[in-house]
């Protein structure tokens, strides 16, 4: 009748259970077993009777009791007692499971993937989806060639603006035009220096200095996001609507 | 029972990936199950386990086993991890040590959400089969990231407002989501919204515009991707118990996103530094299994990790999307 939920906590677990004051303590150990990986023998119990004790009592049976002649209504538990099971072998093998170091992990090779007949790769090559279809290579070289020759309006040291920018218009002088292979290999890149700090960087990335800015005044966009123009700073007491008197 | 109902639409489990839970007896349900009733939909939601807080030491293992045993079963598995929803209840319901019965009130208003549509009125009803049509691209994809709002407290509820517009957005907060990763740092494939009490289309559709354009929700752009939202009219009740105050509506985000895979990696780790030492092994092997099974499961989990890598491929760079 007597069910009780109690915090089970080892090493390397924590949990929320629910124990019956009947059970023997034998049977108790080895459902502890299941949950911490420390084999019943090798347990320490600890009965922490709520959650602000910081002793813990020993939980085992008394002189001349054996764990299995021991049930668990002998202990005080409460609702939200806690319970601490340390591991008593001074080698135990739990004490580097979670160690990363030196720890095989497992790599599925792209030969094996590309076996696979149920795989989103598989799935994308039958039905010509993504970079399978015919239009997708035409299409990023469409949006490439369009940002190319607009790089090639782009002076260093011109006034900008930015367009259909979700952050609301930015502007700012150009300082680079140009492959920034710190960032991809291919295509070419507007450093701009930012009138105010809505950048994400100070003209480097990745540690490689492509021009000097104050933090956050830098930025790396695309072409097509450039207007080149006479677009002054914007002063501090004019809202967006006046620009477009 | 189920061959007594007259329009039985599917079946709904709940259980836990790590062990004691269903993770074994709900593996051989659910096959079951989809020999028996092949076409109807079965959803689930699993207790995934949480980054830092182990439940049992063998949890990796049966997460990587279960979760191979009925990846082709289940249609629709939306993932809830315990310290996520340890957290919103820290954080959001002012619960100093959240226990499993505060976890499960919150459980059961998603669980709740869900079904609402089968059980109340509304203007877009949406059954158990329309979530894995419109939240499922591939059959093998199909982890939603669950999220919910508003989760306020009786002694706060006077202070917010709530309306569509807020409860939508700090939907896709990952502070209101259930389980721990970062959804802006993924892609998107599909969406489902369901909300529930008072709540018109109108305002509906100009909080989803309003979502689409954040920076933060990136969609796949080689799918068809889509929002598919249910509206149900009964608001959510807080039982008495509850730690949630009674609002007069609520939303329900379902998101299946490329972001999810942090938590299978997460696992898979975990599984691996244990398989690569045999920790435990024994205990499977003894009770009948071989250490094939581990290897398969293990290769199976990590084709899982590619599938989502490679649904976040291929993006045609979008205007202004990128910035560094």
């Amino acid at each position: 009748m007597s069910d009780i939920t109690v915090q089970v906590t080892s090493a390397l677990t924590n949990s929320e259970r629910r124990v019956s004051t009947n059970w023997t303590l034998k049977y108790f150990k080895q459902r502890l077993e299941t949950i911490t990986g420390i084999p019943p023998e090798d347990q320490q119990l600890l009965l922490f009777i709520n959650t602000f004790s910081t002793d813990g009592k020993e939980i085992k049976g008394s002189q001349g009791q054996t764990d299995d002649s021991t049930t668990l209504d002998q202990f005080q538990f409460q609702a939200h007692s806690r319970i601490q099971v340390n591991d008593t072998r001074p080698e135990s093998e739990l004490n580097d499971l979670n160690n990363e170091e030196g720890g095989q992990f497992f790599e599925l090779k792209d030969e094996d993937y590309e076996k696979r007949s149920d795989s989103i790769r598989r799935w994308k090559q039958d039905n010509k989806l993504g970079r399978f279809d015919p239009a997708f290579e035409a299409k990023k070289e469409e949006i490439r060639q369009s940002n190319e020759s607009k790089a090639k309006e782009l002076k260093e040291g011109s006034r900008f603006r930015t367009v259909n920018d979700k952050d609301g218009e930015r502007r700012g002088v150009i300082r680079y035009v140009g492959k920034v292979p710190e960032i991809d290999p291919d295509s070419i890149w507007v450093g701009v220096q930012f009138d105010e700090p809505v950048g994400k960087n100070n003209g480097s990335i990745k540690g490689v200095s492509y021009f000097t800015a104050n933090q956050n005044y830098g930025g790396f966009l695309r072409p097509v996001q450039i207007e080149q123009g006479d677009f002054p700073e914007k002063s501090l007491f004019s809202d967006d609507d006046d620009d477009e008197i | 029972m189920s061959d007594q109902c007259d329009g039985l639409q599917g079946f709904l489990f709940t259980h836990s990936l790590g062990g004691g839970t269903g993770s074994g007896f709900g593996a051989l349900l659910l096959e079951q199950l989809s020999l028996e009733y092949g076409k109807k939909a079965k959803l689930e939601f699993a207790v995934y386990p949480a980054p830092q807080n182990s439940t049992s030491v063998v949890e990796p293992y049966n997460t990587v086993l279960t979760t191979h045993t009925t990846l082709e079963h289940a249609d629709c598995t939306f993932m809830i991890d315990n310290e996520a929803t340890y957290d919103i209840c820290r954080r959001n319901l002012d619960i100093q040590r959240p226990n499993f019965a505060n976890l499960n009130n919150m459980i059961a208003q998603v669980v709740s959400s869900v079904t609402a549509s089968l059980r109340f009125d509304g203007s877009l009803n949406v059954d158990l089969n329309e979530f894995q049509t419109n939240l499922v691209p591939y059959p093998r994809i199909h982890f939603p990231l669950v999220g919910y709002a508003p989760v306020v407290s009786n002694s706060r509820s006077s202070h917010e407002s709530n309306s569509v517009s807020e409860i939508t957005n700090s939907c896709f907060e990952p502070g209101n989501q259930m389980v721990k990763c970062d959804p802006r740092v993924g892609k998107y494939m599909a969406t489902c919204l369901l909300y529930r009490g008072d709540v018109v289309t109108r305002d509906v559709q100009n909080a989803v515009a309003q979502v689409k354009t954040k920076k933060t929700v990136q969609l796949v752009d080689w799918i068809p991707t889509g929002f598919k939202i249910g509206i149900c009219y009964q608001p959510p009740t807080a039982p008495p118990t509850s730690d949630l105050a009674s609002v007069s509506r609520a939303v329900c985000m379902l998101s299946n996103t490329t972001a999810i895979a942090e938590a299978w990696r997460r696992i898979d780790r975990k599984f691996d530094l244990m398989y690569s030492k045999r920790a435990f092994v024994h205990w499977y092997v003894g009770e009948g299994m071989e250490e094939g099974e581990f290897t398969e499961a293990r290769e199976d989990l990590a084709a899982l990790e590619r599938d989502y890598e490679e649904i976040g491929y291929d993006q045609v760079e979008q205007e202004g999307e990128e910035e560094y």
